[in-house]
């Protein structure tokens, strides 16, 4: 799995690429915290090529969007979720506890 | 295989081969790949604690139901400590034993062997899928 990095003005986008399992969910985080050390505070997780994504890495979402909220004062939200993961967040009913875009266009624009 | 994370693609792979072979449309290719997927990351982390250990995946298929028997030797898992997340509540992990109950039609625990823990999962094809099946 991949992470690439978009910075737009005040919002910055990580879009991962590949799956998104125990195993690689630690990219996410530390690519997430590079971010934030260097003063990010508006994040986008574009899970448009996104392969795969189990339970792990959407408590690793939840848990990296609360401490955006709770320790930094910013948001994470998410846009583009495939099919298999849409089904995921639905079923976990985690689709109610992010903020969910179709695109990056509109995540980003959801900032301003 | 070893239990190993870094494994878990190799599995979900192997397991999405074997649904498409018996006819599983795409959707329950993937519902396969995730159980499959959250099943073993429970015994890489839970049963062997993150120290590695063999972990045995067999499957077959009846004509109607896929079968998948996962067969570790670590820590015995307790179904009586588990409790299903409270999905009011957003919580930090939990699904995992969620979302295969949810996705497959048969998710069931034995600890009956000498060691460690059986687990066997059980998929039936879709009506559409097997009438798709028998007309291929």
């Amino acid at each position: 799995m991949n992470v690439l990095v978009d910075r737009r003005g005040a919002v910055t986008v990580l879009a991962l690429r590949g799956e998104v399992d125990a195993g690689t969910v630690s990219r996410l985080r530390r690519a997430v915290a590079a971010e934030v050390e260097a003063g990010a505070r508006q994040l986008v997780v574009d899970l448009t090529d996104v392969g795969f994504m189990d339970s792990t890495a959407l408590a690793a979402l939840l848990g990296l969007q609360n401490d955006m909220r709770l320790d930094h004062g910013g948001d994470l939200r998410l846009c583009g979720p495939p099919p298999q993961l849409r089904q995921v967040l639905a079923l976990t009913r985690l689709e109610d506890v992010f903020a969910i875009f179709p695109h990056r266009a509109a995540a980003v624009a959801s900032y301003l | 295989m070893e239990a190993r994370l870094d494994r878990l693609g190799h599995a979900r792979r192997w397991v999405g081969r074997q649904a498409a072979a018996v006819g599983f449309d795409e959707e329950a290719v993937a519902a396969w790949q995730l159980a499959l997927d959250e099943a073993l990351t429970n015994i890489i982390r839970h049963a062997y604690e993150g120290r590695g250990g063999p972990i045995r995946v067999e499957t077959d298929f009846d004509g109607e139901r896929m079968r998948v028997v996962v067969e570790d030797e670590g820590l015995r898992f307790d179904l009586s400590a588990y409790a299903p997340p409270d999905l009011e509540t957003a919580s930090i992990g939990g699904y995992g034993i969620f979302l295969m109950q949810r996705v497959l039609d048969d998710v069931a625990y034995d600890t009956s062997p000498p060691k460690g823990t059986r687990l066997t999962l059980v998929k039936r094809l879709g009506r559409s899928e097997a009438r798709e099946k028998d007309t291929s």
